[in-house]
């Protein structure tokens, strides 16, 4: 017979299951986040360079339009970057956030494993389930 | 430059060498524990809650100090470079979890991989802890009818029996495998709550008496035999602190800090013992 912690630790695997998978979907975004600040900053920095390396020989009456596209690239850029640094901070809070969630459902899944093991008749291939399930989550992301 | 200048710089060095081996060993474990690379010496096992990690901080030093703030859930395996006696050991400590992937990891490492481990401390606390999650704790008080302290040390016992069967599986397995730790050290957590009943506690966890928990033990040391397994149960309190649950209190009563320290220093000692005999 399956009790009430046997229906509270599958709600509670359920979304223990949804939380890691959103970890990981912050995780992930974090990540690209953060590569493509590191590629654009780099980007920039040579745009700048260059920018300083070929002033000196510049004609600005006659390539006055290529300056101009080079000065407002390298603005753009600086742009989208500081656009990707608020991002990166938001899915910063957002992964930490998920994370906390992860790790209390960790110390209640483990403590309502035991009790619904304990007081539910469940058969070998339930309680195998139910640890394949828990051994899916990946509760250190 | 005559071969002879040469001669006292050559032998010199290795002499230098073993002299400061002792230090040198020490900085190269220190090394392997902040990469977190290399074979355990000493695993760290315990239900969750119950002292492990403290324990190790305070082994290590870093407890108790003024700024001290005792630690959440582990989630992952801490590594720590310990002195026990000459030697510095690397010891890890896995979490209690038994949904912990970390935990598995950890087992496997110790146990399967491990061409070193000489040890397992194994931590209890009689049943003395408590969830850290509020909720939780409001669960298991208000839900699951575990609102005496007496009923939750029962709950906690119960488990704790589960989880060294456990144990005592992967270390037969170990043996199987010719990687078995050579001793196991019973480190009873928390005495300042049971001071005053400490001989029960001994009762329950000491392989020279019988209980549900050494009988688990002496299987084990049954099947690998008592010459290549030494156990030991050693009292231990690493932070003192009153235990509340449900409105009831227990509280610490070890009566100084020159016992908490004097059991520290045992518990040290005998860890040293332990790992001369191998």
């Amino acid at each position: 017979m399956k009790t009430e912690n046997y229906n509270e630790l599958i709600e509670l695997i359920e979304l223990a299951e949804k939380v890691a998978d959103k970890t990981e979907f912050y995780k992930n975004k974090l990540f690209n986040a953060r590569l493509l600040i590191l590629v654009l900053t780099v980007v920039s920095f040579g745009n700048f360079f260059f920018l300083i390396l070929i002033a000196n020989d510049y004609n600005f009456k006659t390539d006055n339009i290529k300056f101009t596209i080079l000065i407002l690239s390298l603005i753009a850029s600086l742009f989208y970057i500081f656009s990707i640094v608020r991002q990166t901070f938001r899915f910063k809070k957002y992964y930490y956030h998920e994370r906390k969630t992860l790790s209390r459902l960790l110390e209640m899944t483990n403590e309502f494993k035991m009790l619904a093991f304990d007081s539910s008749v469940l058969s070998v291939i339930e309680k195998a389930m139910v640890e394949m399930r828990l051994s899916r989550i990946n509760f250190n992301e | 430059m005559d071969w002879s200048e040469l001669i006292p710089t050559i032998v010199k060095t290795p002499i230098t060498v073993y002299k400061n081996r002792k230090f040198i060993q020490h900085w190269w474990i220190k090394l392997l524990a902040q990469i977190d690379y290399g074979d355990t010496d000493i695993v760290i096992l315990g239900r969750p809650s119950v002292g492990k990690t403290i324990l190790s901080e305070c082994l290590h030093g870093q407890a108790p100090k003024f700024n001290y703030k005792t630690p959440d859930t582990s989630q992952s395996i801490e590594t720590e470079a310990l002195n026990f006696g000459d030697w510095t050991k690397l010891v890890r400590v896995i979490p209690g979890q038994t949904d912990n992937k970390q935990r598995d990891i950890g087992l496997e490492e110790a146990f399967h991989k491990s061409e070193t481990l000489e040890g397992v401390i194994y931590v209890v606390d009689w049943g003395y802890s408590e969830p850290r999650d509020l909720t939780l704790k409001n669960s298991l008080i208000f839900d699951k009818g575990l609102d005496t302290i007496q009923k939750i040390r029962d709950y906690n016992l119960k488990n704790e029996l589960e989880d060294i069967k456990s144990v005592c599986e992967q270390i037969k397995v170990a043996y199987s495998n010719g990687k078995a730790p050579k001793w196991i050290i019973i480190a009873v957590n928390k005495v300042d709550l049971f001071y005053d009943r400490v001989n029960d506690a001994q009762k329950y966890y000491s392989t020279n008496y019988q209980s549900q928990f050494t009988d688990e033990i002496n299987k084990l040391i049954n099947s690998i035999g008592a010459l290549n397994l030494k156990c030991l149960t050693i009292p231990m309190c690493v932070w003192q602190k009153d235990f509340e649950w449900n409105g009831n209190l227990q509280k610490t009563n070890l009566g100084g800090k020159d016992i908490e320290f004097g059991l520290s220093l045992n518990f040290i000692s005998n860890i040293a013992k332990m790992s001369k005999q191998k």
